[in-house]
């Protein structure tokens, strides 16, 4: 005979302290797609502290991150916590694509068999969940009544000893300096491995003769050519997140140009290297601030305020010059190329 | 510090005639695009929305619309370069399925 029973009801207990285990695990989401994709938590309901079957229940995304934010904002609060399957993504994007939406976090509640824990009769959902969930019919589809939370974790307390009011303040996404700095590593990291490749490949062409491939040409070769792209992913997908604010230009394929040429100034005035060779000159002044501009434009994606009518905007008028960029940076590096040849 | 985009190219509108005042747009923005003044909805800032969809999807009197998306270059240029569609890609920093942002 089978159990056609459905499982009692359960949840599972979080630790309300974070551990060094979790700081870790945080900074590693900093600096690693793959470590950060497979950062979840199992999806259900959470308890936090002791909470009463009628303490508030928040909803939130099954993001490992995300659940140690809540722990650290929540240290002395007993609630629980129902983790919709995001496929550990957090809940702005995956209200973006879908994932946290009306539909899963119905699924969540009946699956966790969530009224047979608690008595409370409202749901506070993050407001970053807002493009995800339509919240009358998240209601009408739950039995529930729905709140949108505050945006930041670390105003729930306040939020709740309000009596779920959040203040207009608590409404508002920022983007301070700090969540800048946290997110540059994303930049840097992927720009600088694609880099890599490049560079590999014009120190084979410099590094090219009759009798194989040497190693000192190629060396001194892609020696200034280096110089010049770190100079442009640490101008693009450094210095533009951790100054956004303060470059001139609300665009930023216009703030990656900025820096950009900055930098390339700074490279062929103080570095007499590339004095060397008129082609390596112009390489730089070109090359630089166009790779700046790109690594910069892609920064759009990780900001909390750029708009996709505005990004594709930005994109019809800098796609020519991209291209423009891309094709001169390359006639000037097979010309440095050819002129480095003929060198004694 | 407020940061701003591009101006004046949103996809953002309010139908007045539409709308009840029952402010749920005011709650759901994470940018203050909207007040209530009179019991009505008003865009403020209209120069501040980044089309995120959240006061369109909740918006149950069908007073707003917005061409809802996420405003990442890599994700269009992916969707341009994969699907000759600005609007259909997605960026490549999540590895596995829909990953990301």
């Amino acid at each position: 005979m089978t159990d056609t029973h459905p499982p009692a009801p359960a949840f599972v207990s979080l630790p309300q302290r974070l551990i060094l285990a979790d700081r870790v695990g945080g900074f590693l989401c900093r600096v690693s797609n793959r470590f950060r994709m497979k950062y979840s938590v199992a999806t259900g309901l959470h308890a936090l502290g002791t909470p009463a079957p009628d303490s508030p229940v928040l909803v939130t995304a099954n993001f490992r991150l995300t659940l140690n934010v809540l722990r650290s904002a929540l240290a002395d609060r007993d609630v629980w916590i129902l983790a919709v399957d995001t496929k550990g993504i957090n809940v702005w994007c995956a209200a973006g694509k879908g994932s946290f939406g009306t539909g899963s976090i119905v699924h969540e509640i009946n699956s966790s068999q969530l009224r047979k824990i608690v008595t409370t009769t409202t749901l506070i959902l993050p407001q970053l969940g807002a493009s995800g969930v339509n919240a009358s019919k998240l209601q009408k589809e739950s039995g529930f009544s729905v709140k949108f939370g505050p945006v930041r974790a670390a105003d729930i307390p306040a939020y709740l000893d309000a009596g779920c009011i959040a203040t207009k303040e608590m409404r508002q996404v920022h983007f301070p300096l700090v969540d800048r700095l946290k997110l540059i590593p994303m930049e840097a990291i992927p720009a600088t491995k694609i880099l890599m490749i490049f560079l590999l490949a014009a120190a084979t062409l410099f590094g090219i003769t009759k009798t194989g491939i040497l190693f000192r040409p190629a060396l001194t070769g892609v020696f200034p050519l280096a110089i010049a792209g770190f100079t442009a992913v640490f101008t693009g997908s450094v210095l533009v997140p951790a100054l956004l604010p303060f470059i001139p230009f609300r665009a930023f394929t216009l703030k990656g140009v900025v820096l950009g040429c900055a930098g390339a100034v700074t490279l062929v005035t103080t570095l007499p290297v590339f004095r060397t060779n008129l082609f390596l000159t112009a390489f730089c002044l070109v090359a630089v601030p166009a790779l700046s501009s790109f690594c910069a434009f892609l920064f759009t994606g990780s900001t909390t305020y750029t708009s996709p009518s505005g990004v594709k905007a930005e994109l019809k008028k800098a796609w020519p010059l991209f291209i423009t960029g891309a094709v001169t940076s390359t006639l000037l590096f097979v010309a440095t190329l050819i002129t480095f040849r003929r060198l004694p | 510090m407020i940061h701003r985009y591009l101006d004046g190219v949103q996809s953002l509108t309010l139908i007045e005639e539409k709308c009840t005042g029952c402010g749920r747009c005011t709650e759901v923005c994470p940018h203050a695009v909207f007040e209530l003044v009179d019991r009505k909805a008003v865009i403020v800032a209209f120069d501040r929305c980044m089309e995120c969809g959240a006061c369109a999807q909740n918006c149950i009197f069908g007073a707003i619309t917005v061409r809802a998306g996420v405003g990442c270059a890599a994700a269009m240029l992916d969707g341009i370069i994969t699907k000759g569609d600005p609007d259909l890609g997605s960026c490549d920093c999540g590895t596995s399925s829909s990953g990301c942002c």
